[in-house]
């Protein structure tokens, strides 16, 4: 958890990842694609990610298609902030389609969604969606806690945090 | 070098002694050393729990000054209701006694305590908002969650339930 003061992209090394620029989001997703989630030490035990790194509504992630794993560290996707020592995990697309059903019998689903930032066009969003909406809905809280498991059995470390 | 002289008979009184005692001295020594191993062993396991409750209990403070926003993606930190709910049920914990393996914060906003063996895991979080969630799951079937509240009888269930799902 240990964060350093902001570092614009034009003082680091580090290529900068892809800003929106007029782009437009891209909603479709292939199956394959990645998506790539910034942890501290504190959320991975034996390479085992926890629950605990997910919160709803609406957890962000960066996408494969327009950025690295790594792009996800820098200032740029972090709203300028630094998070020195910091990992990646990563997760199939196809399997954060996940769901959980409410005491009610309500089926709540996750659905990835591209929503780009001005300074981290990959920026992307899963949503909880309960049909027939559209919309991110609020699942009830066992379903948002069976989600945030069968999410983090779904991710993987990509890059390990060292803080 | 002058020679020590030693008596015959002092000699033989010895030796005597060696022939008649040492089967009943060694039974003496033997179940002292086993007792004393023993207590060694159930020593070294208090001192084990106390140590992992020390640890636990060190963590938690350190996640009571944690400050928002500490997972980058806008978690509020614990608050000191959580806090204190988390101490609160480690203690009954430790009057059981069972001991947590590891407690986290949580981005939903509160704390969770891990209970774990072999691929079995269950954990008890304690939300921000007062809200309390018991799951258990391993890596291959549907996790099962309880909502809880705040109180004596609901805890006391969830470490039955723990303790019944990661023992059997």
């Amino acid at each position: 958890m240990n964060t350093e003061p902001s570092a614009s992209s034009e003082t680091t090394s580090q290529a900068r990842p892809i800003h929106q620029e007029g782009r437009s989001a891209v909603d479709a997703f292939d199956p394959e694609e990645l998506f790539y989630r910034r942890y501290s030490a504190v959320h991975v035990v034996s390479g085992q990610i926890m629950p605990q790194i997910i919160k709803f509504p609406k957890p962000s992630f960066t996408r494969s298609k327009f950025s690295r794993p790594e792009d996800v560290l820098h200032v740029d996707c972090c709203d300028g902030k630094q998070y020195v020592g910091w990992g990646v995990v990563e997760g199939k697309v196809s399997d954060l389609r996940v769901s959980a059903e409410s005491g009610d019998k309500r089926k709540f689903v996750t659905s990835p969604r591209h929503v780009p930032e001005k300074t981290c066009y990959s920026h992307s969003e899963l949503w909880c969606l309960c049909a027939p909406s559209l919309e991110d809905s609020k699942p009830s809280e066992s379903a948002k806690e069976k989600i945030r498991i069968l999410l983090s059995r779904a991710l993987k470390v990509r890059i390990q945090a060292t803080a | 070098m002058p020679a020590i002289a030693t008596s015959p008979m002092k000699t033989k009184a010895i030796r005597a002694n060696e022939l008649v005692e040492p089967a009943s001295s060694s039974r003496k020594i033997m179940k002292f050393f086993a007792e004393l191993i023993k207590e060694a062993r159930s020593t070294s396991r208090f001192l084990q729990i106390e140590k992992q409750y020390r640890d636990l209990g060190a963590a938690l403070e350190t996640y009571a000054n944690l400050e928002d926003n500490w997972d980058s993606y806008g978690a509020d930190k614990p608050s000191p209701s959580a806090i204190k709910a988390t101490a609160e049920f480690m203690e009954k914990v430790r009057a059981e006694p069972f001991v947590p393996d590891r407690i986290i914060p949580s981005a939903e906003g509160g704390i969770a305590i891990y209970f774990t063996k072999g691929p079995k895991t269950a954990y008890v979080e304690y939300r921000n908002s007062g809200g309390v969630i018991l799951a258990m799951y391993d890596d291959k079937n549907d996790p099962l969650i309880v909502e809880l509240a705040k109180n004596d009888a609901d805890e006391y269930r969830a470490l039955r339930l723990i303790r019944n799902y990661v023992t059997s």
